[in-house]
């Protein structure tokens, strides 16, 4: 009789885990960016990156970057104001803008310029938009 | 299928599977071309899954438990800063240069690009196999390394609550950094599982070849990993010395000339990264010389009682940390308690067996590097500037090999006691 009520507790407290890990699984995912469309798209170019990024004015600056088939660029320095007044280099926008537009180049020098805003580039000829973010030619 | 997989051993299985891994990094760090990754990646990926096949029957939950978080690696793309930005923009740098020689012609500074790329060359021959580069295929690179040692160590599991309390490692203590990209998982499982072959080979009589290599990778693999892969193979193996060097000269020597050996591959892409990094341009002082500012901010850091206490809390208080210590502790009561008058403190031998011994200082050895290590680092003046930013965001991460060792020593004592 002891036996087999020890059996049923184990087997409870084994059913048990199995809920937990269950529980534990859909957490992690939820932690991660879990999307069944990445999962479908896991092969494709590109994938995964808005939700890699979390930010929608760079993901628009990668965008532009990428749509205009632009080799190097260099970004307006409004874009780098943060709430913490860090240096550039730790920015999100430096940092992510480098990563996801890679083999595309950030060039301090490159007369193509994006930024958000457009009243600082009167001069230079626009090229391309998406939301508030301009794409300019400053040649 | 199943009766196929049967036929190798898990030990072949892994030990092609680290032999054809460290020939896909060696053969492009020589060659500085990728004319290989379509064809090691495929036999990578291949062997891979029959170490999934060969377990799946014997142990369901746990490779059932790794389909699932393969699944959600394959569903979710990058985001976390390690990962993303030291990683995978390393290993996508990697996808996209034609020559290694190039790899560093446009580095900035803050993805450390003199950090080995080990498994950056993995995630971009991951990559190369679907021909496009993307957010969510190359960081399945770390998931697949994290599965040799977990096979390795939980092949011998004689009880059920062994596996369980290993299974809340993974999915409690390690959660979502054994697939979002970072490599400290692996930093941590190379070292546990490493500590478990040494003391597994002291044990057995007959020393096979095939156990030697499963070592030597492990030193390759935990150097390779990351800069603190060194110090953490250095910890392992002083803590085998102290323990094993007298009752065992010759099995001793035989592991100094592997542990050397082991180095070899981590010296030759610092050399590399020293010079090809300065002619690139990209690298004008190595990341951890920058990090450590040649020591200066020791003492001055190490007598500023504010951020001791402080980084002391953060490295004890977190989840990571309590989960362990209340497994290690609750095995650990199992083995001491006081006599019947109350007046002796019985302490059983298997907490001091040599193994147990070997294990408990890892853990100081390590935890000692790694708290200097932390006091040199704060602070640094390429580090964003707020008050201890290395302590707050980097503790739990840092010690994670700490909380596996901790586990692995109640699993241990679990396994040690006859049923």
């Amino acid at each position: 009789m002891q036996i087999k009520s020890n059996k049923i507790s184990f087997r409870l407290l084994y059913y048990l885990f199995l809920i937990v890990i269950i529980l534990e699984l859909i957490l992690i995912s939820h932690r991660t960016t879990f999307s069944i469309n990445n999962f479908i798209s896991f092969t494709k170019e590109g994938a995964g990156l808005y939700e890699g990024l979390k930010d929608k004015k760079i993901f628009n600056i990668v965008s532009l970057i990428k749509k205009n088939n632009i080799v190097e660029y260099n970004l307006s320095k409004e874009l780098y104001k943060s709430k913490h007044n860090q240096a550039k280099i730790h920015t999100k926008m430096f940092q992510r803008v480098i990563e996801a537009s890679y083999p595309s180049k950030l060039n301090e020098k490159s007369k193509i310029i994006l930024t958000s805003d457009k009243n600082q580039y009167f001069q230079c000829q626009e090229i391309d938009k998406i939301d508030n973010i301009y794409v300019f030619n400053c040649k | 299928m199943f009766l196929t997989v049967n036929k190798f051993t898990n030990k072949n299985l892994i030990n092609t599977f680290f032999t054809l891994v460290f020939i896909n990094y060696f053969s492009y760090f020589l060659l500085k071309e990728k004319l290989f990754f379509i064809f090691f990646g495929t036999l990578i990926i291949v062997n891979f899954l029959l170490i999934l096949l060969k377990n799946f029957q014997k142990n369901k939950i746990l490779i059932s438990t790794l389909v699932a978080l393969c699944l959600i690696s394959l569903s979710s793309s990058v985001s976390d800063w390690d990962g993303r930005s030291i990683w995978l923009f390393n290993a996508k740098i990697i996808f996209y240069v034609d020559n290694l020689n190039n790899y560093f012609s446009y580095s900035p500074y803050y993805s450390k690009p003199d950090y080995s790329i080990f498994v950056p060359i993995l995630s971009a021959t991951i990559a190369k196999l679907s021909g496009v580069w993307n957010e969510i295929l190359p960081k399945i690179s770390h998931f697949i390394l994290s599965v040799p040692p977990i096979i390795l160590l939980t092949k011998n599991f004689n009880k059920k609550i062994s596996l369980f309390i290993f299974i809340i490692l993974i999915l409690f203590v390690y959660e979502k950094r054994i697939i979002n990209g970072e490599v400290d998982v692996l930093l941590s499982l190379y070292s546990i599982s490493l500590i478990n072959l040494l003391s597994k080979l002291v044990d057995d009589k007959d020393h096979l070849l095939s156990d030697y290599t499963l070592i030597l990778f492990h030193v390759i693999f935990l150097t390779l990993l990351k800069m603190e892969g060194l110090a953490l193979a250095f910890c392992i193996f002083v803590s085998f010395y102290i323990i094993n060097l007298k009752s065992n000269k010759n099995l001793s020597l035989k592991l100094f000339f592997i542990f050397i050996l082991g180095y070899i591959p981590i010296f030759l892409w610092i050399l590399y990264a020293k010079y090809a990094g300065a002619a690139g341009g990209g690298i004008e002082i190595s990341t951890v010389q920058k990090m450590m500012s040649g020591g200066q901010r020791f003492f001055e850091n190490l007598f500023n009682f504010k951020f001791i206490l402080y980084l002391i809390s953060k490295i004890i208080i977190n989840k990571q940390m309590l989960i362990s210590l209340i497994i290690f502790t609750f095995v650990l009561s199992k083995y001491i308690h006081f006599n019947d008058n109350k007046k002796e403190l019985t302490i059983q031998n298997n907490l001091l067996k040599n193994n147990m011994l070997f294990c408990y200082l890892s853990i100081i050895s390590y935890t000692f590097v790694m708290m200097t290590i932390m006091i040199m680092v704060e602070g640094t003046p390429n580090d964003i500037q707020i008050q201890f930013w290395q302590a707050t965001t980097a503790s739990n991460r840092y010690f994670l090999p700490v909380h596996s060792m901790l586990i692995l020593c109640a699993i241990n004592l679990i396994e040690s006691k006859k049923s």
